[in-house]
């Protein structure tokens, strides 16, 4: 969309005021202050957003006329070109003409419809409307801008269209929402309070639902118990009457008893005299047989008395037992004496004979030591051990090999005489005769010497001469062998070493006679000693029986000595043992007749004492007198015991214990059943005073009250609840519908804006949006600020920027007309410069017009055109 | 010859929800209608007045009603017997014996407490079945019946409460009246009427005439076929009259209106009640279930409030009302989003279930909050 012409006539302070537009590109419109560059600008506005029969315009009214503001604009649209007029304020009016595609005029409410429609169908209305619905132009050095376009869309949403869209419809439903829910989304405490005064309303209702169903609970509590009363009370008056009869039952064996009582007393009475006079019965009685008893004593002591005088054997026969006693002792001792030389004479004897084997012994010994000593000096003279005998044998043996070794090898020489002759061997003349042979070996040399004739020496040759050197070395050995063994020759050494070996098995032999012989100084001690005791025993033993000859003489006389002696013991054991019995007979018989004199003296004593006490105690009764009393009291007491029996049969017969145990239980039932009595009633009066109180409630009128507030609480609740969610659903639907709103021109913008920007900056150029469509960061040269970290100018710059995207996307043809009312009226020269480049790049692709007092500051501006202000 | 008035089930004390405001109206008019009974004792000679039963609507009313009831009942120039019934039964908790009746009981008020016969009258004995319990095993009053004697001279009124058989539900309880033992008994000559009490609507029971139930003297609920009567009786050895005398003044009306569609039927409806008489002692239940728009809903809402204020009492169901948002004027200025959520708020609204009743109010919320003074529905 693009504008042609605007013009403004009563117009606050402008009679009349018109410019024409370049249809593309940008368009300056300049002219002084006061000139009503502002007016135009927003003259555009009122013209869109209001209707003619506005009233809220009143500020656009011209000061010093009394006649209505009028704006007219001629535009493009897509397919439509058209010029859209409307009076305000007084004699109010719309008009439209259609000039193309096709001629037409429209008035009124139908020339406003049908430019929305014209607007609906050419380009993108809600950002039509939310650009429009900003209350004023925005400032470029205002960062609220920023997110104005989301308040813009709110607005123009929700049909703001309206007058004062002071708040989006969007704010309205938000703040509504709020009122139900807390931002948290949580329901709002009144929800919550309605809630809780439901849930005290049935509260209330179950409280006193529960108090009435108690208040029955009691009134039929209250019947109960005065059922209960009466069954109790006639209780209590039947079991007092079976208290009374029982109460007379237990006195009449109160009765009873005390007759029994009586019986039993006098039954005790009377066996207590009864008693008495036994007592005294028996004592006279034992006084009486006490002196028959001493009588009897008295005489049996005499008898005794009479029968001792047995004495005097017994003494005699004790006197021919002591007699006995000293005899066997003396006979004991002379015998042992016997037996006793006779043992002695044994061991003397004996000990000639020990004496004997040692002197035999010690002989012996010295023998074997003579015997040893010769063996030895054999041995120390005689060197030829076995070993010296047997290197002799062998080298002896060895000389002979090589000798007859020597002999055999060695060269022979045959002499055979051929007639006599005469020769020498060896300087030996011998004298051959006819065929006499002669053999020599030639061991060494053979010098054969026939005189003056020839010398033959023969030589036995060097193999021989090895052997007999052999033979000469061993025979050297021999020698020498024969030299250490101090022997001529090998058969003396032969015999000298028979003679060591015999001499060595005499040592030997005599070594071993010592040893089965005791030490030499001890068998002379021996002997000594022993010599010595037995010449003293013989001195010593004197002349009784002579010394038997032999030991076994003397073992022979031993025996029968020992056994004199074991008689003689076994008489004086038999002596000794008469004697003692035949002592103790005769002491016992004289302590008999002691004992019987004291008898027969105390025996007299005891009778007179018995009959002084009998007499005396005669005095008081006499026997028969006693008797008759006992009598009398046994039959009072048979008598007593009878009449006891009978009472007591009687009563234990009545069971008296149960009867009482019976009154004793009866008059607790009757205390029970009277408390019982008095606690029923005890409740009676509390419950009846329970019901008088809560009959003072009048809880059934305060139940259906309750139920009432109960239900009128529900009522309240359900109305809540149903605000609520119909608050809460619009609310969440608008959101939902909101966002997607935005999230369609979140992407588009971002896209536009960064189209726009590469221009400006270069292809790093990107922007950041969120989703509330406000501005957050630029990237450039790949370096992203935040949008409020930029500075001033950049920020302007990208606003800008912005709202021509904003434009830009109204419509797809050439986006919507972006004015600015002289956006940058202060700003520097860096700032132009910077804006510019965003203004030069915009309005290739939308209609851009600046109203402006200082056109100077654009001139930068490429592609401008500049108009005057008429 | 004696003439007396019979009338029951006064339930004082009765309140229900839908009375709403109109609960204190509604019991001062039954305690009023007492007063109308007393310039009928006066107008037509009644000697007495029985009360068959549930003359309070519960043991435990509150202690204003007794004061009243006693006042009110004083007023009458004549002796008031008092049957206990089942909502007042002469048990332990029983207002009957409560210091507040007892002490301040005038002179002409008297309970008929058991089975004893009354000396109403010259030749007139009157007879009550009192209930001693709220639920007994069975009627009082047939253990009054095997007792009596048929009476040769004067006449013999019994008093009795409960649902005779032969026209009773089938919920109802063990104290239910043999219609035969009743009738057996007025036949033989052992009763020369019987009054009966617990029936809210004046009704015959016997083809002759003498057993009546008098019904409540003003009304006290919906569907009830004839309440608001008394029973003037003269009864004489020869026979019994009986005329049914107006006292009620309030009616309880229930209004169903289904199909409730469009402009005209909101219209109409709004218009009928307008045209009731008597709104002021009037208890009025409507019901309405059909389809309307938000626009005639909200008229028919603006109607029916202010209807509201014009009856004693005022009931509405609309749960089976639903509306709709087609044709809603005013969304049509809704753009963007806007329009996007009343889109689908209609979705939801048309699929109908659980939803659709909250996207119904909040399309009307949505109309409300755009409109330009913010006014919500």
């Amino acid at each position: 969309m693009h504008f042609k012409k605007l013009t403004i006539r009563n117009y606050r302070g402008v009679d009349e005021a018109s410019v024409n537009f370049a249809d593309t590109g940008i368009t300056l419109v300049h002219g002084p202050n006061e000139a009503g560059k502002s007016s135009l600008a927003e003259a555009i506005t009122t013209l869109f957003k209001h209707k003619a029969s506005t009233t809220k315009v009143k500020s656009i009214k011209p000061v010093d006329k009394d006649a209505g503001p009028s704006v007219e604009l001629e535009a493009v649209s897509g397919p439509y070109h058209f010029t859209y007029a409307k009076q305000f304020l007084k004699r109010s009016s719309t008009h439209l003409t259609l000039h193309l595609p096709s001629t037409e005029n429209f008035t009124g409410d139908q020339a406003h419809e049908r430019v929305e429609a014209i607007l609906k169908e050419t380009l993108r209305k809600e950002l039509w409307d939310a650009l429009f619905s900003q209350k004023k132009d925005v400032d470029l050095l205002q960062a609220e801008g920023n997110a104005a376009l989301m308040r813009s869309l709110d607005n123009a949403a929700g049909g703001g269209g309206g007058d004062d869209p002071s708040e989006g419809i969007y704010e309205r439903v938000k703040e509504y929402y709020h009122r139900y829910f807390y931002k948290t989304n949580r329901e709002h405490s009144e929800i919550a309070g309605s809630k809780k005064r439901l849930e005290q309303a049935t509260a209330t209702v179950a409280e006193l639902e529960e108090s009435l169903r108690r208040l029955d609970e009691k009134t039929e509590r209250s019947a109960a118990l005065r059922k209960e009363r009466a069954t109790v009370a006639s209780d209590v008056a039947t079991a007092i009457k079976n208290r009374g009869d029982k109460q007379r039952v237990v006195d009449e064996l109160t009765e009873l008893k005390k007759a029994m009582d009586t019986a039993k007393q006098a039954l005790a009475t009377a066996t207590a005299e009864a008693a008495a006079s036994a007592a005294a019965w028996r004592e006279r009685k034992g006084l009486v047989d006490a002196v028959e008893a001493a009588t009897q004593d008295l005489k049996a002591a005499e008898e005794a008395v009479a029968g001792g005088g047995e004495l005097e054997p017994l003494e005699e026969a004790l006197k021919t037992a002591e007699e006995t006693l000293r005899k066997a002792e003396t006979a004991k001792k002379d015998a042992d004496a016997v037996a006793a030389l006779a043992r002695r004479d044994c061991d003397y004897l004996r000990d000639v004979k020990t004496l004997a084997d040692l002197q035999a012994s010690a002989a012996r010994l010295k023998a074997a030591c003579h015997d040893a000593d010769e063996a030895q000096k054999e041995l120390d003279d005689n060197p030829v051990t076995q070993s010296a005998i047997r290197s002799l044998r062998s080298v002896g043996a060895e000389v002979a090999r090589l000798e007859s070794l020597l002999t055999r090898d060695a060269p022979r020489v045959l002499l055979t005489g051929l007639g006599e002759v005469e020769v020498t061997v060896d300087g030996e003349t011998l004298r051959l005769g006819d065929a006499e042979q002669r053999e020599y070996s030639v061991a060494e040399n053979l010098a054969v010497i026939i005189p003056n004739a020839l010398r033959i020496e023969v030589g036995s040759g060097s193999a021989v001469e090895k052997e007999r050197n052999n033979l000469a070395d061993v025979a050297r050995r021999l020698e020498k062998l024969l030299r250490a063994a101090g022997c001529a020759s090998v058969d003396e050494a032969e015999a000298r070493a028979e003679r060591r070996t015999s001499a060595e098995a005499t040592l030997a032999e005599a070594r071993r006679r010592i040893g089965n012989e005791p030490p030499q100084a001890e068998l002379v001690e021996r002997i000594h000693g022993m010599d010595t005791a037995l010449r003293r025993y013989v001195d010593a033993r004197g002349g009784l029986a002579p010394l038997p000859e032999t030991f076994d003489s003397a073992v022979q006389a031993r025996t029968p000595a020992e056994s004199a002696m074991l008689s003689a013991d076994e008489a004086l054991t038999a002596a000794r043992a008469g004697e003692k019995a035949a002592r103790q007979r005769r002491d016992a018989a004289v302590a008999a007749g002691r004992e019987a004199g004291l008898r027969r003296e105390m025996a007299e004593k005891a009778l007179a004492a018995a009959r002084v006490m009998l007499d005396r105690a005669r005095e008081g009764a006499t026997d028969s007198e006693i008797e008759a009393d006992r009598e009398a009291k046994v039959a009072a007491l048979t008598t007593a015991q009878g009449n006891a029996e009978t009472t007591e049969n009687a009563w234990k017969m009545r069971d008296p214990e149960g009867e009482e145990d019976q009154l004793r239980k009866l008059r607790q039932c009757v205390g029970d059943l009277e408390e019982l009595l008095k606690k029923i009633e005890g409740d009676q009066r509390d419950l009846a005073g329970e019901l008088r109180a809560l009959g003072e409630a009048g809880l059934s009128e305060s139940l259906d009250n309750a139920r009432v507030a109960q239900e009128e609480a529900k009522l309240a609740l359900d109305s809540l609840l149903a605000k609520a969610n119909a608050a809460k659903m619009l609310y969440e639907t608008m959101t939902a519908a909101r966002d997607r709103i935005r999230q369609n021109y979140q992407q588009p913008l971002k896209t536009m804006l960064e189209e726009l920007g590469r221009d400006v900056f270069g292809d790093g150029f990107r922007v950041g949006i969120n989703e509330a469509l406000a501005l957050e960061t630029r990237t450039v040269d790949g370096v992203t600020v935040p949008f409020e970290s930029l500075s001033g100018g950049a920020k302007e710059q990208l606003i800008l920027l912005y709202r021509a995207a904003c434009a830009i996307l109204v419509s797809e043809n050439e986006g919507m007309p972006l004015i600015l009312d002289d956006v940058l009226g202060h700003s520097d020269s860096e700032r132009l410069q910077l804006v510019g480049k965003a203004l030069e790049t915009a309005a290739e692709r939308c209609q851009i017009i600046i109203f402006t007092c200082m056109p100077d500051r654009y001139a930068g501006l490429r592609g401008a055109t500049t108009v005057g202000l008429r | 010859m004696t003439t007396f008035l019979h009338t029951s089930d006064w339930q004082l004390g009765m309140t229900r929800r839908f009375l709403n405001d109109g609960r204190d109206d509604f019991a001062k008019a039954r305690l009023s209608v007492i007063r109308r009974m007393a310039d009928i004792v006066r107008e037509r000679g009644c000697g007495f007045v029985v009360v068959c039963g549930d003359v309070f609507d519960s043991n435990h009313v509150a202690p204003a009603t007794v004061s009243r009831a006693l006042e009110a009942m004083r007023q009458i120039p004549v002796p008031v017997y008092l049957l206990p019934g089942n909502h007042d039964a002469y048990n332990d908790a029983s207002v009957y014996r409560h210091p507040r009746f007892t002490n301040h009981k005038p002179d002409n008020v008297i309970v008929v407490a058991d089975t004893n016969p009354i000396a109403a009258a010259d030749g007139v004995e009157l007879v009550g079945a009192p209930f001693l319990e709220r639920e007994p095993e069975y009627n009082p009053l047939h253990g009054v019946l095997a007792d009596l004697q048929p009476m040769t001279d004067g006449v013999r009124i019994l008093l009795g409460h409960g649902a005779v058989d032969r026209f009773a539900q089938q919920s109802d309880s063990s104290s239910r009246l043999s219609f035969d033992l009743l009738e057996a008994a007025v036949k033989d000559g052992r009763a020369a009427y019987i009054a009966l009490g617990d029936k809210h609507s004046f009704q015959q029971v016997d083809a002759e005439g003498r057993i009546f139930y008098s019904g409540t003297p003003e009304v006290t609920a919906f569907r009830e076929p004839d309440p608001g009567w008394v029973a003037v009786v003269d009864v004489d050895p020869l026979g019994v009259r009986v005329e049914k005398v107006r006292t009620g003044t309030w009616t309880f009306v229930e209004m169903n209106e289904e199909a409730v569609q469009g402009d005209e039927a909101v219209r109409d409806l709004l218009a009928r009640l307008q045209r009731m008489a008597d709104k002021d002692r009037c208890v009025l239940r409507l019901v309405l279930s059909g389809l309307i728009d938000l626009a005639e809903l909200d008229d028919l809402q603006s109607g029916l409030e202010h209807e509201s204020h014009l009856f004693a009492a005022f009931d509405c169901d609309m749960s089976e009302l639903h509306a709709t948002a087609d044709g809603a004027a005013g969304f049509e200025r809704f753009t963007g989003f806007a329009a996007d959520t009343v889109a689908t708020l209609r979705e939801t609204m048309a699929r109908g279930g659980d939803d659709a009743q909250a996207a119904q109010g909040a399309l009307a919320l949505l109309l409300g909050l755009s409109r330009e003074d913010g006014h919500a529905l």
